[in-house]
């Protein structure tokens, strides 16, 4: 009879309270612990996000500026600054040659407005982006406005008019090298954010990362062989490695949880992309060379495609 | 224990569990993120070093005559596969041989079959100078293959021996993606 009313009667006040209490602290326990590990799954993505962000931005320019200079022989592969020729420490723009397309003046080059006819003309299209450079790597960047058989029509890009800044470009001596420029730069997207973006030709702007506190490239040229004891009794057979330093800094994303992101540095180095030919022990007599590798569209093979240049720079 | 304290307390393991779940599943989640992200890099710069080392072993081999191709239409491939390493796919063809003339000209095929290829002349200064230069060329493709979800590397070079020996790479690229497998 007794047990059975203490089976009716239930939980005592205190029993019901103390189990409350229990629950509430429980709960309250799940609540931060969920509540951190929200705010901490929130700042793990923004950390991987830009993390990741970064490293691919990084490795995209770094894969760029790894084959520049292919097919360009020794004419200058990187130049630090806009596509539009401006100098910048926070642009780069990346030169190859990848069709090997290559010819060299035939005639003195001093007038945009007059045809000169050019040992290879036939490889280059109206519209084509060459490179003009002599034999002591002076540079100019133009743009072939005509093809007549022979002769190839050429406007300076580097000048509003299209005359060219060099007064003369001498026959026999000065290459016309057909070129790809990509840009890397910093830019402003449509939101007003800064971003780098790519730019290679025939595409549209690609934006590689968004929020950038800072974006520069820093050109470190390899040892000259003319500062190479070597150099003085024999000519060094290829160009000596150059780096490029890659330096990127994110901001947080400013509509996520703040974070410290760390910058970060890349230095890539430049693959061969010529050589010099000696026909004498020491190198006096020299020939440069470069390749690429194309497709026969006949038969679908791989071939190579090489140019030559004279290799004139002075020994001592 | 009664039977209605087991539902009671198979129904509590089970809340703990629901509520500890989705912990489990972020703490993966992170693991997950930041392994893909250290993947995606090792892919990226182990695969472009792997393609890299065997270019520089294909030039050796040419070098040392180990790899030898007698005619322009012959190529041989080789698998590049060492413990903890990554596998590389390489293949060497020859080329046509090329002749450059000390005027820096590339002959045609007809033009070298007519030329004594090693003749010397006399240059200004009463030094002996080779007129030409008879360049074995050759094609090295070297691809690190896809892991999926990361593309392959594949390097493509163009490598030259000269008739004393030796090998110089005369242009190079890589490009990354996915590739029809030859």
């Amino acid at each position: 009879m007794q047990t059975d009313r203490r089976r009716q009667a239930g939980f005592t006040l205190i029993e019901v309270i103390i189990v409350f209490a229990i629950t509430l602290l429980i709960a309250a326990l799940t609540y931060k612990i969920t509540r951190s590990c929200w705010l901490l799954y929130q700042t793990q993505t923004q950390v991987t996000e830009r993390g990741f962000s970064s490293v691919r931005a990084l490795d995209d320019m770094a894969v760029e500026i790894a084959r520049a200079g292919y097919g360009l022989g020794d004419a200058g592969p990187v130049f630090l600054g806009r596509l539009d020729g401006t100098r910048a420490v926070d642009a780069i723009t990346v030169r190859s040659n990848p069709e090997g397309i290559a010819g060299v003046l035939e005639e003195d080059l001093t007038d945009p407005k007059e045809p000169v006819t050019v040992d290879g003309a036939a490889l280059f299209a109206e519209g084509d982006e060459v490179l003009l450079v002599d034999d002591q790597r002076k540079l100019e960047r133009a743009r072939v406005t005509a093809v007549r058989s022979d002769r190839l029509s050429l406007r300076s890009h580097d000048t509003p008019d299209g005359s060219f800044k060099r007064p003369r470009w001498i026959a026999r001596s000065t290459r016309v090298l057909k070129v790809r420029e990509v840009g890397f730069y910093l830019t402003t997207d449509r939101t007003g954010v800064l971003a780098v973006a790519r730019k290679a030709p025939g595409q549209a702007e690609q934006i590689l990362v968004r929020y950038v506190e800072e974006l520069s490239f820093e050109y470190q040229q390899g040892a000259h062989p003319a500062n190479d004891p070597r150099s003085l009794l024999l000519r060094m057979t290829r160009s000596t490695g150059s780096t490029v330093r890659i330096t990127l800094t994110l901001r947080p994303n400013p509509s996520l949880p703040p974070i410290t992101v760390p910058p970060r540095t890349v230095f890539v180095s430049h693959e061969p992309q010529w050589t010099t030919i000696p026909f004498d022990p020491a190198g006096l007599h020299a020939i440069g060379l470069a390749g690429v590798v194309g497709q026969d569209p006949a038969t679908g093979a791989k071939t190579v495609r090489m140019h030559t240049w004279h290799d004139s720079r002075p020994l001592f | 224990m009664k039977a209605s304290e087991r539902g009671a307390a198979l129904i509590l393991v089970m809340i703990a569990l629901a509520a500890l779940m989705p912990l489990a599943l972020l703490l993966s989640d992170f693991t997950w993120r930041r392994q893909r992200q250290v993947n995606a890099r090792q892919q990226d710069v182990g695969g472009q070093a792997a393609a890299r080392g065997a270019l520089d072993l294909a030039m050796g081999r040419i070098q040392s005559g180990r790899l030898v191709l007698r005619g322009p239409d012959q190529s041989e491939s080789f698998e590049l596969e060492e413990p903890e390493g990554r596998p590389v796919r390489v293949r060497v063809s020859r080329q046509t041989d090329a002749v450059l003339s000390a005027e820096g000209r590339l002959l045609t095929p007809e033009d070298a079959a007519m030329v004594d290829v090693d003749h010397l002349g006399i240059d200004d200064l009463g030094n002996q100078v080779r007129e030409y230069r008879r360049l074995e060329v050759y094609i090295v493709e070297a691809e690190s293959p896809a892991r999926h979800p990361f593309g392959a590397v594949r390097l493509l070079a163009t490598v030259i021996r000269l008739d004393t020996g030796e090998t110089y790479c005369i242009g190079l690229r890589y490009d990354r993606g996915y590739f029809p497998t030859p």
